[in-house]
């Protein structure tokens, strides 16, 4: 089959899986729906493959293919297409996508068994994929923004998929409506570059790109839009707020939306419109900075939230903090080398996570876990392998990737070194938060449900709550199902974590500096056009210094947190205590929820109240409405006072007119 | 000779119109009318207007002013006041509105252009306003107007009936008939007495 | 005799009449009062076919007293109707149908 038929066979996949699995609802939740899916997406990474293939088979100068589906509209000078575009960036990220996703889906068909909502879960999830893979394989601006936005809305059917926890709904609408700021920011920016080049099409407006001014203000200002856009989708400060609440969210979901997948949608979109912010390094550098301060902001906060998912949702931002640094300082590679060993660590954690959460049978709390290692070896296993890999143990995947981009940041020259030396400061917070969750919830005493789970006994909690707000629920649709399913259990669920673990083990192989490029040589044609990615070469000092210092800083992490929370488990809440006022500060989220409540939620509630007050109710009901009604009513009043009903009046009324119209004519006449 | 008549036939016919309107009791404007009619009659005689003249006497006067009597007689009609409740100055302002129409309508006849009216009026022929002429008339250039008449007569009798008929079903308590009126021997129904033996609930009084 | 004269009474009957549906209270007596003005107008109507010399203003003033007859028919009826339902018969009085 042609490139082309692979390309439209990796979206009909997850398409027509959606629409299976939202028909067959009748049939009530069962397994085969979930198998149905995770062959979708499996076809789908099969498509992705299929198409890989057929590209490397291409010679160098053609890999770069747009297959046009259908014409949608030739107007204006705007010329919308169902186009995709297949190049080695959008196959990568097809790859990752689908493989992942699939990973996750086979993860899911174990874990959510018991919930009432199973179909609904599968159709979302199915709907997920396909909006991603059209995301990362549109071949124009339009399709990319259709995407994005299917991308987002799935992103809220997916947070608040227990939608009678109201914080899950909350949570979902916080997601959403920051997600609709990034949409805003998107089309602003695509409409700038389409002013300028003239053509939504991606190879046509790129080709474009190198006639526009450097730094032209007009370019800059599309570029930093469409960084909202990334920032978004991507959670970076300042429009982060959102992915921590969006752990509401089932703990597959977390693992596939907000860690492998959609928040990468940032990184992908400056990676994919590199032609326009290298014209506009002003905003590049916005980019770049932004990212080095999400990865502080979010690994400090890494070290104080004692909810684990939350723990490793920070340590999302935080990653992609150090992807959004590398591609906006020009490191495509390094950064999307990045993306990919990060989605293998960090979707494998979520799910280790989620199964130390059913054995806590919904419990999220880091307070209450403890001594999980004996009762739960898989999950042990996958969690410490995740753990050394984010952390960036060599040989784990994490090692190689991360400190490829921290290596080429240095390597900008000038002020990017500032960057880089932070990126190792995070790279050592980064080790001591992660293995803090991991010591304190495998190590220690076991608590109760691990003394349980290791007689065989899977923990039931005496009724079924929140975990967040302690409200009681029950187990019917809408809230979580009452069987939880732990990897040890599962077959599925250990294959697919089992899978990942591999990736996360051995995927740094692709990319080792100085030995092997297969990944930097595989990109190559989709960076053709750009004027760092040969040149920009850490030199062979600056790398294994580099290396060295990353794989000290880890280790070093890792027994920082050994010391504290293994041997001398009294010295945190010391600390704690002696430092009140900062653990506060970061406890609180650096006040971002805050500062965004009274700069943003505040001012428009007001604005919303004025309106509803004083224009609403003065101006449109009194004066819009309200005058031309009370002119009436007053008018019709006055009109009303001539029926009187007396008879004389009226007969009155005729012999007045009739002498006056008489006068008139004499008077005409004379 | 034709302007003593004349003169004589005006002046009934203002007395008339004065009298209906002036005189208290409804029976005596009756008889005012009837007089005025009488002398428009007479004027229309004198502008040679037979037929007219007949009819007038025959359908206004015989038929019409009849109807009325008898209407008055049914429903009596105390003496009441010229003057206007509650608004004394109407009284005024229509005598001088009044007045006002019947100058601005002088000047119009006095003061117009029109040639023919200072004189004796153009020729008069043999036959003319004779009933074989308006019968002529009627029949051939007026036919339209002559069939329509006829329906506006048709509908203005099935109106009367249907608007002075006293109602089947559900008696209105306040109604009474002329059966009553018979039935109520020396009672004096037309003052609508209290509560009697055929005259039930005097309804709550109406404003 | 000039024509002017009775167009002259025609006014005056006319004016008359007017005045007096504004004056009285009694709706038989204001009934009156429009048939004067109504045989005002035929007094002009007939004085003009004098003028003019042709019938047309005569049949006119026929039409107008069959119409003058269908309507006291009617309006008759009307206030006997108003006289059963024990109302009082005061033009005055009667007035609902107002606002």
């Amino acid at each position: 089959m042609s490139l082309e038929t692979y390309g439209w066979l990796v979206l009909a996949f997850p398409l027509a899986g959606t629409v299976l699995i939202a028909l067959s609802w009748r049939l009530g939740p069962s397994k085969l729906q979930g198998y149905v899916g995770t062959l979708a997406v499996a076809l789908s990474f099969l498509s992705a493959l299929g198409a890989l293939f057929e590209l490397q088979d291409r010679g160098e100068e053609q890999r770069q293919v747009v297959t046009v589906g259908w014409d949608y509209a030739h107007t204006v000078g705007v010329d919308a297409q169902l186009s995709l575009l297949l190049d080695p960036l959008s196959i990568f990220m097809a790859l990752v996508v689908s493989g992942v996703s699939a990973l996750i889906h086979l993860y899911s068909v174990s874990y959510m068994a018991s919930d009432r909502g199973y179909t609904r879960f599968f159709a979302y999830l199915n709907y997920f994929v396909f909006s991603m893979l059209l995301l990362v394989l549109a071949g124009n601006f339009f399709f990319l923004i259709v995407g994005w936005a299917f991308v987002g809305a799935a992103s809220y059917l997916l947070i608040s998929f227990w939608y009678r926890r109201t914080t899950a709904t909350a949570a979902g609408i916080k997601a959403f409506v920051i997600n609709v700021v990034g949409d805003v920011g998107l089309v602003l920016g695509t409409y700038f570059i389409f002013k300028h080049t003239g053509s939504l099409d991606f190879v046509k407006a790129f080709g474009a790109a190198d006639e526009l001014g450097r730094n032209e203000g007009d370019l800059v200002a599309g570029c930093l839009l469409l960084l909202v856009g990334a920032f978004a989708k991507s959670a970076q400060v300042p429009l982060h707020t959102w992915l921590p609440d969006a752990m509401e969210g089932p703990t597959p979901v977390s693992a596939l939306i907000h860690a492998a997948t959609m928040v990468t949608a940032g990184v992908y979109l400056i990676a994919r419109m590199h032609p326009f912010f290298e014209q506009a390094p002003a905003a590049a550098d916005v980019g770049a900075i932004l990212g080095c301060t999400t990865l502080l902001i979010a690994a400090t906060i890494g070290l104080v939230v004692t909810d684990l998912k939350r723990v490793i949702a920070y340590s999302t931002m935080s990653q992609i903090g150090y992807m959004v640094m590398g591609v906006s300082s020009a490191a495509y590679a390094a950064g999307l080398f990045h993306l990919m060993t990060h989605a293998f660590f960090k979707a494998l954690l979520f799910m280790a996570a989620g199964s130390v959460i059913a054995a806590m049978a919904g419990e999220q709390n880091l307070d209450r876990m403890g001594g999980f290692r004996r009762a739960m070896p898989f999950t042990f296993g996958c969690m410490a392998i995740g753990g050394l890999a984010l952390a960036g143990v060599p040989p784990f995947a994490g090692f190689f990737s991360k400190d490829e981009i921290l290596a080429n940041v240095i390597a900008r020259e000038d002020w990017h070194v500032v960057l880089g030396v932070l990126g190792y400061v995070g790279s050592l917070l980064t080790a001591i938060y992660t293995w803090r969750m991991i010591f304190r919830a495998f190590f220690g005493d076991p608590v109760e449900p691990a003394r349980e789970l290791e007689h065989g006994h899977l923990y039931h909690a005496p009724e079924h709550t929140n975990p967040a707000t302690g409200e009681v629920e029950d187990t019917d649709v809408g809230f979580p199902g009452p069987e939880h399913h732990i990897a040890e259990r599962e077959w599925s669920m250990k294959v697919a974590m089992a899978l990942l673990a591999v990736g996360a083990i051995f995927a740094g192989v692709v990319q080792i500096p100085r030995v092997t490029d297969v990944l930097h040589n595989f990109l190559e044609p989709s960076f053709r056009d750009s004027r760092y990615y040969e040149e920009l070469e850490p030199s062979g000092g600056l790398t294994w210094i580099g290396l060295a210092v990353g794989a000290v800083l880890a280790l070093g992490g890792i027994a920082l947190a050994y010391r504290l929370w293994m041997q001398e488990p009294a010295r945190p809440a010391a600390i704690r205590q002696r430092l009140a006022g900062v653990h506060a500060f970061l406890v609180r989220k650096w006040y971002f929820d805050e500062l965004i409540d009274t700069l943003v939620v505040r001012p428009f509630a007001m604005f919303g109240r004025f309106a509803r007050d004083v224009f609403e109710r003065v101006f449109v009901d009194g004066l819009l409405v309200g005058g031309p009604a009370g002119a009436v009513r007053a008018g019709s009043a006055a009109v009303r006072a001539v029926q009187s009903g007396f008879l004389r009046y009226y007969a009155a009324l005729l012999l007045v007119g009739v002498t006056g119209l008489g006068l008139y004519f004499l008077l005409a006449a004379s | 000779m034709a302007e003593v008549f004349f003169f004589l036939a005006a002046i009934g016919a203002l007395a008339g119109a004065i009298g209906t309107v002036a005189l208290r009791s409804p029976f005596y404007s009756v008889l005012s009318l009837v007089c005025h009619l009488l002398s428009l009659a007479a004027l229309f005689l004198l502008l040679r207007a037979e037929f007219v003249a007949a009819a007038q006497v025959i359908v206004y006067v015989g038929a019409v002013m009849v109807l009325y009597l008898f209407v008055v007689a049914y429903v009596g009609g105390g003496a009441d006041p010229i003057s206007t409740a509650g608004r004394p100055g109407l009284r005024w302002a229509s005598a001088l509105f009044a007045g006002a129409l019947f100058a601005e309508l002088s000047i119009a006849v006095l003061g117009t252009g029109l040639s023919a009216l200072g004189e004796e009026g153009s020729g008069w022929f043999a036959g003319f306003g004779t009933p074989s002429e308006i019968g002529r008339l009627l029949l051939t250039d007026f036919l339209l107007a002559f069939e329509v008449a006829s329906i506006l007569l048709l509908v203005a009798a099935v109106g009367a009936v249907i608007l002075a008929r006293r109602r089947t079903g559900l008696d209105d308590a306040r109604e009474i008939s002329v059966g009553d009126l018979l039935r109520s021997g020396s009672r004096d129904a037309l003052t609508g007495g209290d509560a009697g033996t055929m005259i039930e609930v005097e309804g709550p009084p109406r404003r | 005799m000039n024509v002017e004269w009775y167009l002259i009474v025609s006014a005056l009957v006319f004016s008359i009449g007017a005045g007096g549906i504004l004056v009285r209270r009694n709706p038989l007596v204001i009934l009156l009062c429009l048939e004067l003005m109504l045989n005002a107008g035929n007094l002009a109507l007939v004085a003009f076919a004098r003028a003019h010399g042709n019938e047309d203003g005569q049949i006119f003033a026929l039409i107008v007293m069959v119409v003058a007859a269908c309507e006291v028919a009617v309006g008759l009826g009307l206030i006997v109707a108003i006289y059963r339902r024990r109302l009082p018969i005061d033009v005055d009085e009667l007035r609902e149908l107002q606002g």
